[in-house]
């Protein structure tokens, strides 16, 4: 078992502020506190967070003794994050799911509300953590043979001063014939740091489509982990894009389970981050029925001190025949002091598959760049053109115009210059 | 126009230019011929602001300006284009994006006003007749996974477009079929005036007899070692490079 054996020990701070919030009355969450104690935190000898410090980076930020976190009203206008663009909102307010602030603007979809989901013993330790920590999970449903009109948006808004600790949990699931557009972001409005353990399961079931972008920014000094499993039926098409661009910590956990036939799966991600960020994303895609496709690529685009780990895991099962699985890494470092890990994981049991890996991690195309300047560009602006090139890639696919228009400004104003 | 002294160049400490003298009058269209390795490419790198070579002795003056002084970009502004011998492939940037940004940068150098969707898009449809290539094609990203020849090709359609002063195809020819040599050349052709000037890279007299050269030398070791006319070429053509390098040996 993982122990955690610094100094001010985590887990020890964790158990106290657990008892200290009551939570151990509840036997669910008294259970997954008990596990995690058991199994312990994450060390930087863990296999699975060998470049990510997390526990390191969280003694620093976390207080046991967050001040009262006030659940004010917050206009709903400062939880769009993109304008004008109307949604359905699910919000957590500082970390607690709010009714009030949620929207329901689309007929045959739903939110509920449950007290009763349990964790499973060999979850990973922030799942358990997860649980612990919280009582309440949301739950996004759709009715069967509908497409959802609007964007279902899931709102972490913070405006702490102090620390605030935050485990919010939902799931989703898309009925059969069924199309949904999630889109889940922070807003921080508060100068106070947090460390957001979120936990989603989602479920596309049979013929379901669902396009789901994470868009990670203006998380200033925050800690994030992003655990998302996501289930998917037969016949279902799913596109998950994950965009990171600041933070303190960002560890993604993405996993897509294909349990059926003819699944269409796609996973996008892009890390374009600068100063000390670290962004972890670690995908699974694990399949367990025959004749799906799936295909991953991630990017990132390294400035500052900031660093990149990807760890791209694909099971395909031993009756999982006919499988295409493919996945790319590609990074381009801007500045000496940045680094990026990746680590590609083909595990293949079935025989009569298509798979591929690959990754590349350099600088910037020199004769690209000089072809353009030879055509009378800028320096500058040649780079950003190429960057902008090489980073709008991940969201050439999203089928939200909106989304992907809002996306496509961030990149390019981020990477382009006009000199 | 171009005024090439004394040129000397090197990479990685292997010198490949030896001093190279050169003079291109407005109007005028050289051929450089000399045999693989010669160091023509180089001269057009160096030319167009490469940084990777060295420049260790000589200057280029071009239109009364210190070339050697300039970054490549504003070299292209001033007036030189460079056509690649190998052009690069760039994702995710289409040819008329980005010949639309660059257009406008040369503009905004020359004090002019930045062209508007409708007008570039005139402007580039009457060049695209020009050199035959199809807008699906420059709607593509740039390069990427074009055929040789279509590569080429866009090279001059981008010449065509920035309507440069000084243009040095390095081996435009090769890898263009015989009608795509002859289109290409007559878009070059087209694109001759009396105050620009053309320095045409190439081993075969084929493409010097669709676009007639004033001048041919023939480059060897890093240096001009014989300048003539078009007669030069067809000698080329007929006898190879060992009378020349025989020449040098008794000299
Ligand atoms: N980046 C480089 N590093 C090392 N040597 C180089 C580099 N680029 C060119 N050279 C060398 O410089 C010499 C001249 O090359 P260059 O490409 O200028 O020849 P060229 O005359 O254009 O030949 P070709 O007719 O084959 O195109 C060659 O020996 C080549 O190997
Ligand atoms: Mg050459």
């Amino acid at each position: 078992m993982n122990t955690a054996t610094d100094k001010k020990n985590l887990l020890d701070e964790f158990y106290s502020t657990f008892n200290a919030s009551g939570h151990q009355t509840n036997p669910a969450q008294r259970q997954a506190m008990e596990w995690l104690m058991t199994k312990g935190l994450p060390h930087l000898k863990s296999e699975e967070y060998r470049f990510t410090p997390i526990v390191r980076t969280l003694e620093k930020v976390f207080d046991p003794s967050p001040g009262a976190i006030i659940h004010k009203n917050v206009p709903d206008a400062d939880l769009s994050l993109i304008p004008r663009m109307p949604c359905n909102v699910i919000a957590f307010i500082n970390g607690v799911f709010s009714r009030t602030q949620s929207i329901i603007l689309d007929d045959g979809l739903h939110i509920n509300s449950s007290d009763s989901t349990l964790a499973n013993e060999d979850d990973d330790p922030f799942a358990l953590l997860n649980h612990a920590f919280t009582s309440e999970s949301i739950h996004i449903s759709t009715n069967e043979g509908i497409a959802i009109k609007h964007p279902v948006a899931i709102v972490y808004y913070f405006d702490t001063t102090t620390f605030a600790f935050s485990n919010p949990r939902w799931s989703c699931t898309v009925g059969r014939h069924s199309s949904l557009t999630l889109l889940e972001y922070e807003i921080n409005a508060g100068a106070g740091k947090h460390f957001n353990n979120k936990q989603t399961d989602i479920l596309v079931a049979e013929f379901g489509q669902l396009e789901y972008t994470v868009i990670q920014n203006g998380l200033l000094n925050t800690v994030q982990i992003n655990n998302t499993r996501v289930h998917l039926a037969s016949s279902a098409h799913t596109a998950c894009f994950t965009f990171s661009f600041d933070g303190q910590l960002v560890r993604n956990n993405l996993t897509l389970i294909l349990d059926g036939e003819k699944i269409d799966a796609h996973l996008y991600g892009l890390y374009m981050v600068t100063k000390n960020t670290l962004v972890d994303n670690h995908t699974v895609v694990d399949h367990r029925k025959p004749n799906s496709f799936s295909n991953q690529l991630y990017k990132g685009v390294m400035d500052g001190n900031s660093r990149g780990v990807f760890n791209g895991k694909i099971y395909v099962r031993s009756n999982a025949q006919k499988t295409n699985a493919f996945q790319s890494n590609r990074n381009i470092l801007l500045g000496d002091n940045t680094t990026v890990n990746t680590k590609p994981q083909l595990e293949i049991w079935a025989d009569d598959v298509k798979c591929s890996h690959g990754c590349t991690t350099g600088q910037l195309d020199e004769e690209a760049l000089f072809y353009l300047q030879s055509r009378g560009i800028g320096k500058d602006m040649a780079k950003g053109m190429l960057l902008t090139a090489f980073a709008t890639e991940t969201v050439a696919s999203m089928k939200h115009t909106v989304i992907k228009n809002f996306l496509e400004s961030i990149i390019s104003t981020r990477l382009q210059s006009s000199n | 126009m171009l005024d090439i002294t004394n040129l000397k160049a090197r990479i990685e400490n292997k010198q490949i230019l030896n001093g190279v003298n050169l003079r291109v009058n407005a109007g005028e269209v050289h051929a450089i011929m000399g045999p693989n390795g010669s160091g023509k490419s180089t001269l057009a790198s160096v030319l167009s602001g490469r940084e990777e070579f060295e420049v260790t002795d000589g200057s280029v003056d071009f239109m009364g300006k210190d070339l050697l002084e300039m970054s490549p970009e504003d070299r292209a502004r001033e007036g030189i284009f460079m056509a690649f011998q190998y052009p690069v492939e760039i994702p995710g940037v289409s040819t008329i994006n980005f010949m639309k940004t660059a257009l406008n940068k040369i503009r905004e150098h020359r004090g002019l006003p930045a062209m508007d969707a409708v007008a570039f898009l005139k402007v580039m449809k009457e060049k695209m007749k020009l050199v035959e290539i199809d807008q699906s094609l420059l709607n593509r990203s740039l390069n990427e996974g074009f055929s040789g020849g279509e590569k080429k090709r866009n090279e001059i359609f981008q010449m065509a477009m920035l309507e440069p002063k000084l243009a040095i195809l390095d081996e435009t020819d090769s890898g263009l079929d015989i009608d795509a040599l002859r289109i290409v050349a007559n878009g070059v052709n087209k694109l001759r005036r009396k105050d620009n000037a053309i320095i045409v890279v190439t081993h075969y007299q084929r493409l010097l007899e669709h676009i007639i050269p004033d001048f041919v030398h023939v480059l060897y070791q890093g240096k001009i070692v014989k300048s003539g006319t078009k007669d030069l070429a067809l000698e080329l053509e007929a006898k190879g490079y060992d009378w020349i390098k025989n020449e040098l040996a008794i000299a």
